[in-house]
């Protein structure tokens, strides 16, 4: 069930009054119930696969914290990541290592196609496995007891804001929540629908009318002029982020409507002077994820090694990022293109620093839009490996469009690039001034109703006559 | 309570002069000690007090208070 529809809004209507006129007690398997609809909504084939991690996770974490010795723990621990981990390694990546095994090996006149099996990926493995995980990784970090819940746990895992496509929460942050009684209050109420709104408003309105234009060029580069070619890459940056932030949006927006709080996941990428920063402000649930339970790890393990150390735990946690979005080697190449960006900067850190003491100038307000402007061009010319169908594709994209030919159209195309930068900029300016996504709740009464008036018009205009695009992140 | 030398330690990593850090104070809240100065601020602490601290229990302190504890008690053994 995707969130850009009217089935999604009429399923609201219904589940949230419901959940307050039922009392405290059921709440959660209520919620646990609608959940696995929603689910099973969009493929419920696959509904088993969540019972499965739940049942493992759960035993799993249960057992970690029971065992007295370190060893213990850690073999729990490597049982319930071999059991997640193969699960979404057999789904999503074994058509893919197939292919690229069969590619090597016919070098040498062998081949492996008939070991190709049919399989489809299940909606949001990649996010709900690694939700799971978070909940054995704190407990054998002793950062979390576990729960005597199973609904609670289960619940955690299978929560239908959360479920298809993040934000990836913690179990030491969620299961809590679910474990207080939760009251209707206004506030929740408000704030619930205008991030709803807002996130409505970027995924509709902006990423999915960038998003047809980026698909029409995409799908035949070669008919197209390197302007043209040009704008694409330049509006698949806002598509890419417009969507999946309001995809996010709209997952808290609904978790407020029900009393939960899930975390921030993008907080204004664009406005990042570096690569790092960037990782710091973009999908922050999943940079903080591998973080916390791939890079420091890492780091501390090759710290003996100084900055190599941490050039070497870089490269290995943004390889198997961009593994971790698609099985496809340009999403590997992507990862690979900003783990260099942030183990260049690792490298020359000091001599930066040397760089920076002698001209002042590099920290005035003026060279940070600089640096603002760089990063985007560094991000955009990845984000055409992300887009990209194969090498060749983006290759093409590459050799065109850094020649200048204008046409009759030019000024139509910078106008167009012009108005959609601007509405996102004005977006995050607010969001970034008022220090939250729900700035609307800043501006007076009237002014929001009207605004929110005709968000609503236009984007229910939009569900009417248009075909909607399916999310991006839903696809990983 | 963090000694005198722990903290300095960390500062002069970090290339503080004047930042107040406590047992409760995190990561986070220190200027420039972010996960890629996270390897150096360890690498400072361990080369200062001549231990090696296990990876395991380095993750799992919570505050420099306990990062503090656990130099402590490697340094008892």
């Amino acid at each position: 069930m995707a969130f850009n529809s009217f089935i999604y809004i009429f399923f609201l209507i219904i589940v949230v009054p419901l959940y307050y006129l039922i009392p405290d007690r059921y709440r959660n398997i209520f919620l646990l119930s609608i959940s696995y609809i929603f689910y099973a909504y969009s493929d419920v084939r696959f509904i088993g696969l969540i019972l499965v991690i739940t049942i493992t996770t759960f035993v799993a974490g249960r057992k970690i914290y029971d065992s007295k010795e370190r060893y213990s723990k850690k073999l729990y621990l490597i049982i319930a990541l071999i059991i997640n981990l193969s699960i979404l390694g057999v789904f999503k990546y074994f058509n893919f290592f197939i292919d690229s095994t069969s590619n090597l090996l016919s070098v040498f006149g062998y081949n492996l196609d008939y070991v190709h099996i049919k399989l489809i990926l299940p909606l949001g493995i990649s996010f709900y496995t690694f939700q799971a995980l978070t909940y054995v990784f704190d407990i054998y970090y002793q950062t979390l007891t576990p729960t005597k819940s199973f609904i609670n746990f289960s619940l955690f895992v299978a929560f239908f804001p959360t479920l298809t496509a993040g934000p990836i929460e913690r179990a030491k942050r969620l299961i809590p929540q679910f474990e207080k009684k939760t009251k209707f209050s206004k506030d929740n109420f408000k704030e619930g629908i205008t991030l709803i709104s807002m996130g409505m408003f970027r995924k509709v309105l902006i990423g999915d009318t960038c998003g047809r234009i980026v698909d029409h060029i995409f799908a035949t580069p070669n008919y197209f002029l390197s302007i043209e070619l040009l704008m694409a890459v330049l509006l698949y940056s806002l598509q890419i982020y417009n969507d999946f932030a309001g995809y996010s949006d709209i997952a808290r927006g609904t978790a407020k409507l029900l009393g939960i709080d899930i975390m921030d996941n993008f907080n204004q990428p664009y406005f990042s002077k570096s690569i790092a920063e960037f990782w710091r402000r973009w999908h922050i649930s999943l940079s903080n994820w591998l973080r916390d339970y791939l890079f420091i790890p890492l780091q501390l393990k090759y710290r003996k090694l100084k900055k190599w150390g941490n050039v070497l735990a870089i490269s290995i946690t943004f390889l198997l990022c961009g593994l971790w979005h698609g099985a496809s080697w340009t999403f590997v190449f992507w990862g690979f293109l900003h783990g260099f960006f942030m183990s260049f900067s690792v490298i020359v850190n000091k001599q930066r620093q040397l760089v920076y003491k002698k001209f002042d100038f590099l920290y005035s307000k003026p060279f940070e839009y600089v640096k603002v402007f760089f990063t985007f061009i560094l991000l955009s010319m990845s984000w055409i490996f992300f887009r990209a169908n194969s090498f060749n594709e983006a290759f093409y994209f590459f050799q065109h469009i850094f020649i200048w030919n204008g046409t009759e159209f030019t000024l139509r195309i910078i106008l167009i690039i012009s108005v959609f930068y601007l509405v996102t900029f004005i977006i995050d300016f607010l969001e970034q001034h008022y220090k939250t996504h729900s700035f609307l709740l800043k501006f007076n009464n009237n002014f929001r109703y009207a605004f929110l008036l005709v968000n609503w018009a236009i984007i229910l205009m939009y569900l009417f006559t248009s075909k909607q695009l399916p999310f991006v992140y839903s696809k990983f | 309570m963090i000694s005198d030398e722990f903290r300095s330690v960390i500062l002069k990593e970090l290339n503080l002069d004047d930042f107040e850090i406590n047992d409760e104070t995190t990561a986070d809240q220190v200027p420039g000690w972010d996960s890629l100065n996270h390897l150096n601020v360890i690498l400072a602490i361990e080369n200062a007090f001549k231990i090696e601290l296990s990876s395991y229990d380095i993750i799992k302190c919570n505050n420099i208070g306990e990062l503090y504890n656990l130099v402590q008690s490697k340094l008892e053994e």
